[in-house]
Parts: structure tokens; C-alpha cells; sequence
């Protein structure tokens, strides 16, 4: 089995003014995203939804080792990343397929390879 | 986060490099483990080997056309966000984005 990363960007403005029914519908496509992993052999071992960017800090380091903390993300685009699923997969292909009933939901989705061993 | 050139950096890195980058990544546990609880972390492949969906269209490549790229990431549990800061200034890492969390699954 291989790890996947789900990396789901987003349009936050979208979010914030969205009704509390579309966020219902939501979440429920995400329940069905999760339901059909389960069900075609894919394992969910982790994931998140992540608060707005606004409230994001970003440090960073020069080569000197000088830190600098600035409010915000660290990108300055309308996508910002909303929420990820870590999933273990030997199917990539179908993966992906699955990945598609978030795609009603959600406007882009990265799905990449975890490398093992380096996380801790 | 990871700079401009960070995987092709990382590839031709020396040992010895590589080792300062992975005692980097000791120290942060290491501080999030005293404080707090070390939740997941993942190293991700090269942006390259990214496939995006966008409207049911699989392309190859990461979602964004930004120099920086996502190259891993962790989900710590600590007390406050300048806490994580805090123990992030540990990583050897040119950047990094600390944001809270409203739900975890799985």
C-alpha cells in the first residue's frame, strides 16, 4: 500500500458566505467520499479541516538562521489549502475515481505520494 | 512548505545535509512531544508527481503555479498557535504555515 496525501485548495470567500445547507451538503459529499474509500479498498488514516487562511502564520528562516513571523499564508492566491485526507491506497487509478465524488464539491484536488519514513 | 528548487536541492544534498535537515525534523518532534501530542506527519513526493482534478479532468502536477510547494506537513495537538511557531522555529526549513484545525478525521 502506498500513503496518498488528498490536498483539497478552495476558495475561502466561497466558504464563508455559503448557507449552512450548502455546508450540510458538503460535509455530506465528503461522508459519501469517505463511505466509497472504504468500500473499494482504500484505507483513511487521517485528515482535517483547516481553519481559514487568515489565521495562518508563516515562519521563515534565511540562510542564517534568522526567523521572521508574518500573519497569513504563505501564498498570496485565491486557492488556499481548506482541508486534507491521508489515504493508503494500492490503486491509484481508482483512487482518483473516487476522488471525483469530492469533485462535485470541491473546486481542485491534489493527490500526491507520501514519501515514507521522513515524518518523524 | 518547499522553496523554489527544494526537491532537486534535497536530491543532490550531501549526507551530511540531509542528516542537519532530519535533526531538524528531531528537534521539532522532539519540543511538540514535551509540550504536546505529535498527531501525523508526512513527507510528500516531488510536486511532478502530483495529479490534479479539476471538474472530473485528471492533470498531471500540483493544484498551484507557485514556487513554493507543499512538501510536507505536520498535525500537532499543543497548547497555542505560538506555541507550534515556537517549536517550528526548530525545523531547517526556509518556510513554514501554522494554522489551526476544526476537525479531525480518521
Amino acid at each position: 500500500m502506498t500513503e496518498y496525501v488528498v490536498l483539497l485548495p478552495g476558495d475561502e470567500s466561497q466558504w464563508a458566505q455559503a448557507s449552512q445547507a450548502d455546508k450540510e451538503a458538503m460535509y455530506a459529499v465528503h461522508r459519501r467520499f469517505a463511505q466509497a474509500l472504504e468500500e473499494r479498498g482504500h484505507k483513511v488514516t487521517g485528515g482535517s479541516e483547516l481553519a481559514s487562511s487568515r489565521e495562518a502564520k508563516v515562519l521563515r528562516t534565511d540562510a542564517e538562521g534568522n526567523h521572521t513571523i508574518t500573519d497569513g499564508p504563505y501564498a498570496e492566491t485565491v486557492e488556499q489549502l481548506t482541508g486534507f485526507y491521508t489515504v493508503q491506497s494500492d490503486d491509484l487509478d481508482d483512487l482518483l475515481e473516487v476522488c471525483k465524488i469530492l469533485g462535485r464539491a470541491e473546486g481542485a484536488i491534489e493527490v500526491r505520494a507520501a514519501v515514507s519514513g521522513a515524518s518523524s | 512548505m518547499a522553496e523554489e528548487g527544494h526537491f532537486d536541492r534535497w536530491e543532490a544534498a550531501s549526507q551530511e545535509q540531509q542528516q542537519a535537515f532530519f535533526d531538524g525534523l528531531a528537534a521539532f518532534t522532539a519540543a511538540v512531544r514535551e509540550r504536546g501530542t505529535l498527531l501525523l506527519g508526512e513527507a510528500l513526493a516531488r510536486p511532478e508527481r502530483a495529479v490534479t482534478l479539476r471538474g472530473g479532468t485528471a492533470t498531471p502536477g500540483p493544484y498551484a503555479e507557485t514556487a513554493e510547494q507543499v512538501g510536507g506537513f505536520y498535525l500537532v495537538d499543543l497548547p497555542t498557535q505560538e506555541a507550534a511557531v515556537e517549536a517550528a522555529r526548530l525545523l531547517r526549513i526556509p518556510s513554514v504555515e501554522v494554522r489551526p484545525i476544526l476537525e479531525v478525521v480518521g
